[in-house]
């Protein structure tokens, strides 16, 4: 009989997982909350204003997951969103780093997540290939749509959700139904996540090419052929800023896609810039970080990390923050790019870092969150 | 007649497999086989080791200048290879280097044997990355990178797959991985595209579905570089970063193809021949193949570095020529007569054979032969290379001088007067000079001393200077050889070409010097005017002209005795041949470039504070495997073990763990423990190790039936090569042993000590179904003494002796004489029977004393290759050959019986290098009547 028990539990742990399912609670339900994109907005500015961040690296708690990151982090409210590779989503109080639950996606959320209200969007990998939305107050799928191999990050642009996936298609699909709005289709395959400005989408392409579309309908606005790959892309008012992996960064014309300037930076570029400042902000995989002077294209400081850069710089604040490959995590001044605080972490760092304004998050490769920031600033 | 049979087999099996890891297998490496050649220690290295920020080097004291250069160019090539793969390797990459070829023919770190054509290797069991210096500073840096790309391959594919919990992935098709590895490691270079364009031009090209029929071939990893540089031309240069990014998408190598670049692999390989068409057909508009051109002098095999001469022999003075080949698969020398393009060709020499003439280094040293007859060659014999002097009128070599101080010599050349030679020659520290030997007086001396690669060395007309390749050029740390003059009566040394071109080769004459190069995209013959040899350091240099308008390649200009042509190495057509063409009336002039900066260089070498990390090496060992079996057995219940092997970085320690159990019940669970360790040392010439185990179990033979038998002794193995060749091998195995019989026999109890000694010769030259050249012997005698009693054990002799005459290419005839005697109280009976011993008899048919066997059998090509379609897709076998055999043997104990005898066809099929099944077809006799039926037998294994 007690063998038979223990069968029995073993069992139900395998059927149903023995993590705690997280539930939104409604009382908890923020009045809007909205994380649109891994880059903080849908311009993929990569860049926080508020705030009280120091620049220093501080490690206020650390949380070791039994997996890899799948995808980028998110903040929700009080929550860190981790995407899995162990086909689990975890919630993570973000002031203590106590795991609050997790929810099963069933595939590997290689697309991170983003949330609008109690409603969060993700696709998974191969081989199910599905775009999903659930409701994190029944911790139910609402809606789910396949969708085939989509890179990392999608957009909430007002009352849809822009996402592309491998094979070349941009698709915007409504929030609250999962219906396709719009499809277009890009030449070649995508592999770099879309981002927003004034009404466009601009969509990176694989095969030199940068695609303005218009939120609205999906109609294609202007294309521009570049010289090599895209891998990224930022958007501040009028310009749009785009970086292949030659190491060519570009400034264009919103209106028009004409070329307004183009610097060449020694190293291969796979990150996307971040803007701050009237700045560009970009890693490459010879270790340098650089501020560009986003309007003429010179250059204003270097920092040379040795070490490939493969995740996307962010600034919070007045501070340049990015991870290399080789695990070590850097604070930089933005005013001159002066070295604020190192600090060598265990794993990779491949997903970008992401912050509230007050704290800094980071997923390495090891399977570690680490939240950084000042030990005396409370937000309770 | 298999008396091993159900439960009983087990048994067996565990047994023969715990004797094998503790007794046999664990042996110094080359004394557990029964034939096979030697990798001979012949230097003992003071190891060191240096620790940078990526790598742990590990070298050896006379080569610390080649380390620090070394770890330099790792590190720089690690951070190039880190931004193409867009990742890091985590941990320190162990980087072992050699200074010599010589040097690195030595190394433990992989077991077998090195092919002269093996530049590096990566060892993927922990990683290590084994590179020798061969001189070129960029070939060095070719090698390493090459290898460093194995490396983050592997690395990359485990971070990604394990970034998605993928345990299980696609395996990277050997195309792809070592395509890769070139396109990263280097520039796409004149060979390549020589290699490339003859299959395009002539209608070879071998597509990607096809790869796997030249796999491992020189001309797979070209190919794979040639697609690799498509992919990233065609489909965008982040297409191949990208391959590995999606690696865990797909469960094949094509659909990560399919993912990443949106084509397949056959569409991608369409697209890819397109591609090469486009680009190659508009240049036989304005050159010419070797062929169409030129008058061929050699027809088979590879056939290079021929010299003209002017000879007697002994029916008049005739146009000769002396020439490297590798006809039938052993490098060799032969002379042939200039006219008639198919003279006969005589053997010189015969090389890879003996002690003498290792090697013969095909294509990188070459020879010189004068008038007088006189043929000088280098050749590696045994620990470092010597040089020869073959007389043409006595029909053999007639000096041999060796240097203790070079590690390798190379392409000696005799002095105009015929009283000196000159050559290149490598020392201890890797670097590569110039010296000249005095025949007269038989003493050699150094004439460049400098780090630069100094090689292609020849006498000026006069014999007063020396005109050589080298890349001491302003160029040279990009890859440039240029050609050099250096005057012998003041040392002064001379640039006379210039450019980013590899200028090789040179011949000398009155009016200058011709030497091939690449200097007009494919190597091809110049020849540089007297007038330009003569002007000022620096000074534009204009007057080079072009001989040849090849579209493959042109190598090693000798000019004919007439002056009026040029005999040269051709290639075309997959391969190497000598041919002869007429001088041009009006060659054409071609430009060179202006000269203006003439700095000096010299290789980057790591930080100091590197070097100065460098330590003694401590033997650092780590697992190489660790394994358990479990079996479950009805009626014995659970049998199992567990093995581990440790050895160290460099490969010359090793230690063997093994435990099992065999108790049938909880009773005898203590005493049923079987365990062993052997320690190996191979770091030395003599090979030693030594082990303890205990083996207990039930065995069984035709003989004593079943019996419990337990062993427990110590053992000593010892092994020491002679040559590459020649070994013997000396064994000792104390042990104290109980045989409890069954059936009334009485049990046996005893302490003896067994003393084997064997002598194994073994030249053999293999086919892709066994050897078809060359010889093998082993002749073992052994004794074993029962030290209760100080009694003769037993005693036995073992003689193996196998020759294989070649009959063609493919063809062979061989034969086997095996005898086998034991006598004593306790003789050692062998099984004897079946397929890889007495065809037409049962595996183990025979199980005696005394064994008297000869073989003989005829081996020849039956089908290349046969291409069986099904619906969904094709079988594809390579190399089917066949045999006719006849076997007669005898095998009895006490008394002779009778003779037994075989004979039969049979045919093998090659499985890649790994297995070759064996399809025969017996009739036995016992030579007064034929069997009625034919026996099939079906195994899988090489020929004898």
């Amino acid at each position: 009989m007690k063998n038979k028990s223990i069968i029995i539990i073993i069992i139900l742990m395998f059927s149903f997982g023995c993590s705690t399912k997280y539930r939104l609670q409604h009382e908890k339900l923020p009045d809007e909350n909205v994380w649109p994109f891994y880059r903080n907005d849908s311009s993929s500015t990569g860049s926080v204003t508020k705030g009280h961040f120091s620049g220093r690296l501080s490690i206020l708690w650390e949380y070791k997951s039994n997996d890899k990151p799948a995808g980028p982090l998110t903040i929700y409210d009080n929550t860190l969103i981790y995407p899995g590779t162990r086909n689990k989503i975890k919630f993570i109080d973000k002031y203590l780093g106590q795991f609050q639950g997790c929810i099963k996606p069933r595939g590997i959320p290689q697309s991170g997540v983003t949330i609008k209200d109690s409603l969060a969007y993700f696709a998974v990998g191969p081989p199910k290939n599905l775009l999903k939305c659930i409701n994190l107050l029944k911790g139910k799928v609402i809606w789910k749509e396949p969708l085939k191999d989509v890179s990392w990050g999608s957009i909430i642009i007002k009352d849809r959700l822009i996402i592309n996936s491998g094979e070349g298609l941009l698709t915007a699909f409504n929030l609250i139904n999962g219906k396709r709005i719009w499809s277009f289709k890009t030449e070649g395959r995508l592999s770099v996540p879309p981002t927003c400005g004034d009404s466009k989408i601009f969509q990176p392409a694989d095969k030199n090419i940068l695609y303005a579309v218009s939120v609205v309908d999906g109609k294609e606005i202007y294309r521009v052929s570049l010289d090599n790959p895209l891998v990224g892309a930022v958007v501040y008012n009028d310009f749009v800023f785009v970086a292949d992996m030659e190491g060519n960064i570009y400034s264009l014309d919103s209106d028009s896609g004409s070329v307004v300037w183009k610097r060449k930076l020694p190293y291969p570029v796979w990150t996307s810039p971040a803007f701050a400042k009237g700045c560009l902000y970009i890693g490459d995989n010879g270790g340098e970080v650089v501020a560009i002077n986003a309007y003429d294209g010179t250059i204003i400081w270097r920092y040379n990390a040795v070490d490939v850069i493969n995740s996307s710089v962010v600034v919070v604040r007045e501070y340049v923050l990015f991870g290399t490959m080789a695990g070590d995590f850097y604070s930089l001044n933005i005013s001159d790019g002066s070295l604020v605080e190192k600090r060598h972490l265990k794993g990779a760092l491949i997903q970008s870092p992401v912050s509230d304004g007050e704290r800094v998050y980071v997923a390495t490769e090891k399977g570690m969150i680490i939240c950084f920031g000042d030990e005396d600033v409370s937000n309770y | 007649m298999n008396y091993l049979k159900g439960k009983k087999y087990h048994k067996f099996i565990l047994w023969v497999l715990s004797l094998a890891i503790v007794v046999v297998s664990v042996q110094t490496g080359k004394c557990q086989f029964y034939f096979g050649k030697n990798k001979v220690q012949y230097t003992h290295f003071d190891w060191q080791v240096m620790t940078t920020e990526h790598f742990k080097i590990y070298f050896y004291t006379k080569e610390s200048k080649v380390a620090a250069i070394a770890a330099k160019i790792a590190e720089n090539s690690y951070r190039t290879l880190a931004m193409r793969f867009n990742h890091e390797v985590t941990k320190k990459i162990p980087l072992i280097i050699y200074s010599s070829p010589s040097y690195f023919g030595q190394t433990n770190v992989t077991p077998g044997l090195l092919p002269e054509s093996v530049g590096g290797f990566t060892e993927f069991l922990k990683g290590r990355v084994v590179v020798p210096f061969h001189g070129s500073y960029q070939d060095f840096k070719h090698v390493i990178q090459h290898e460093l790309v194995h490396v983050f391959t592997l690395s990359k594919l485990d971070a990604v797959t394990e970034r998605r919990s993928r345990l299980r992935y696609a395996y990277p098709p050997l195309w792809f991985t070592e395509g890769i590895a070139e396109y990263w490691s280097k520039d796409w270079d004149t060979e390549a595209d020589m290699i490339v364009k003859d299959m395009v031009l002539n209608g070879n090209l071998v597509t990607i579905p096809h790869l796997y029929q030249i796999r491992g071939s020189y001309f797979m990893y070209k190919l794979g570089e040639s697609i690799c540089s498509f992919i990233n031309d065609y489909y965008g240069a982040d297409k191949l970063t990208k391959i590995f990014d999606n690696w865990y998408k797909g469960n094949t190598f094509d659909e990560i193809v399919k993912i990443t670049l949106g084509d397949n692999l056959s569409e991608v390989s369409r697209k890819w021949s397109y591609g090469l068409k486009k680009k190659y057909f508009p240049q036989m508009d304005s050159l010419d193949m070797p062929e169409m051109k030129s008058i061929k002098l050699t027809h088979s095999g590879y056939n290079v570095k021929a010299v003209p001469i002017k000879w007697d022999d002994g029916h008049g003075e005739k146009d000769w020529i002396v020439f490297k080949a590798n006809r039938m698969g052993y490098t060799g020398i032969y002379l042939k007569p200039l006219e008639g393009s198919k003279g006969e060709i005589k053997t010189l020499v015969k090389g890879e054979r003996s002690a003498d003439f290792e090697s013969l280094y095909l294509l990188r040293s070459g020879i010189d032969a004068n008038d007088s007859g006189l043929v000088v060659f280098s050749s590696k014999s045994k620990e470092h290379d010597v040089i020869y002097i073959y007389d043409l009128n006595q029909h053999q070599v007639i000096k041999r001088y060796e240097f203790n101080n070079l590690v390798a010599v190379r392409s000696p050349r005799f002095s105009p007067d015929g009283t000196e030679f000159i050559f290149s020659g490598v020392k201890e520290s890797g670097f590569t000079d110039l010296y000249v030997f005095d025949l007269l007086k038989g003493t050699y001396r150094q004439v460049t001393d400098d780090i630069y690669y100094d090689t292609d060395p020849c006498y000026t007309v006069d014999g007063q200077g020396i005109i050589f390749s080298s890349d001491r050029g302003p160029k040279g740390d990009a890859g440039a050889l240029n050609l050099f003059k250096l005057d012998l009566a003041t040392g002064n040394i001379r640039q006379l070409t210039y450019g980013l071109y590899r200028d090789q080769t040179p011949e000398c004459t009155e009016k200058g010097i011709y030497f091939s190069s690449d200097r007009m995209g494919t190597f091809n013959l110049f020849f540089l005017a007297l007038a330009t040899a003569s002007s000022s350091e620096g000074e534009d240099n204009n007057t080079i002209t072009c001989q040849s308008t090849y579209v493959t390649g042109a190598f090693n200009p000798r000019l004919s005795s007439d002056k009026k042509k040029l005999v040269y190495t051709g290639y075309e057509n997959w391969g190497f041949q000598i041919y002869m063409m007429k001088l041009p009336e009006k060659p054409e002039k071609i430009k060179s470039p202006i000269v203006t900066n003439l700095r000096k260089w010299k290789p980057q070498m790591i930080a100091a504070k590197y070097r100065k990390t460098s330590i003694k090496y401590d033997t650092d060992y780590s697992f190489d495997i660790a394994q358990s079996s479990i079996g479950y057995d009805p009626v014995y219940g659970s049998i199992g073990g567990f093995q581990a092997a440790v050895s160290d970085v460099l490969g010359n320690h090793a230690i063997y763990f093994l435990l099992t159990n065999t108790a049938e019940s909880k009773d005898n669970f203590l005493e049923s423990f079987n365990f062993g360790f052997t320690i190996i040392n191979k770091e030395n010439r003599l090979n030693w190790g030594f082990g303890a185990y205990h083996l207990y179990d039930e065995y069984y033979n035709d003989y004593d039936g079943y019996y419990y038998e337990r062993q427990a002794g110590v053992i000593s193995l010892f092994s020491y090569p002679v040559s590459k060749f020649h070994r013997i091998d000396f064994t000792t195995l104390t042990r104290y042993s109980k045989r409890e019989r069954r059936y009334g026999l009485p049990d046996r109890e005893k302490v003896l000590m067994t003393n084997y000694v064997s002598w194994v010769y073994d030249n053999s030259l293999w086919d892709i179904s066994g050897p078809i050249d060359g010889r093998r012997y082993n002749l073992t005698l052994g004794i074993t003494t029962s030290l209760n009693d100080m009694n003769n054990f037993n005693r036995l002799i073992s003689v193996d002796v196998r020759h294989y005459f070649r009959l063609g290419r493919y063809s062979a005839f061989a034969n086997r004489l095996f005898v086998y005697s034991s006598s004593g109280i306790e003789p050692q009976r062998i099984y004897f029977g079946g397929s890889w011993s007495f065809r037409g008899y049962d595996r183990r048919a025979f199980y005696n004393r005394h064994i008297l066997f000869a073989s003989n059998e005829l081996r020849f090509p039956l089908i290349d290759n046969l291409l069986i379609g099904f619906p969904f897709g094709g079988l594809d076998f390579r190399g089917i050959r066949g045999v006719l055999f006849y076997d007669t043997g005898a095998a009895w104990d006490d008394y002779f019986d009778r003779f037994y005898g075989s004979f039969g066809t049979g045919f093998r099929v090659s499985l890649g290098y790994l297995v070759v099944l064996r399809f025969d077809f017996t009739r036995t006799t016992d030579y007064k009547t034929i069997s009625p039926h034919t026996d099939f037998d079906f195994f899988f294994g090489w020929n004898f």
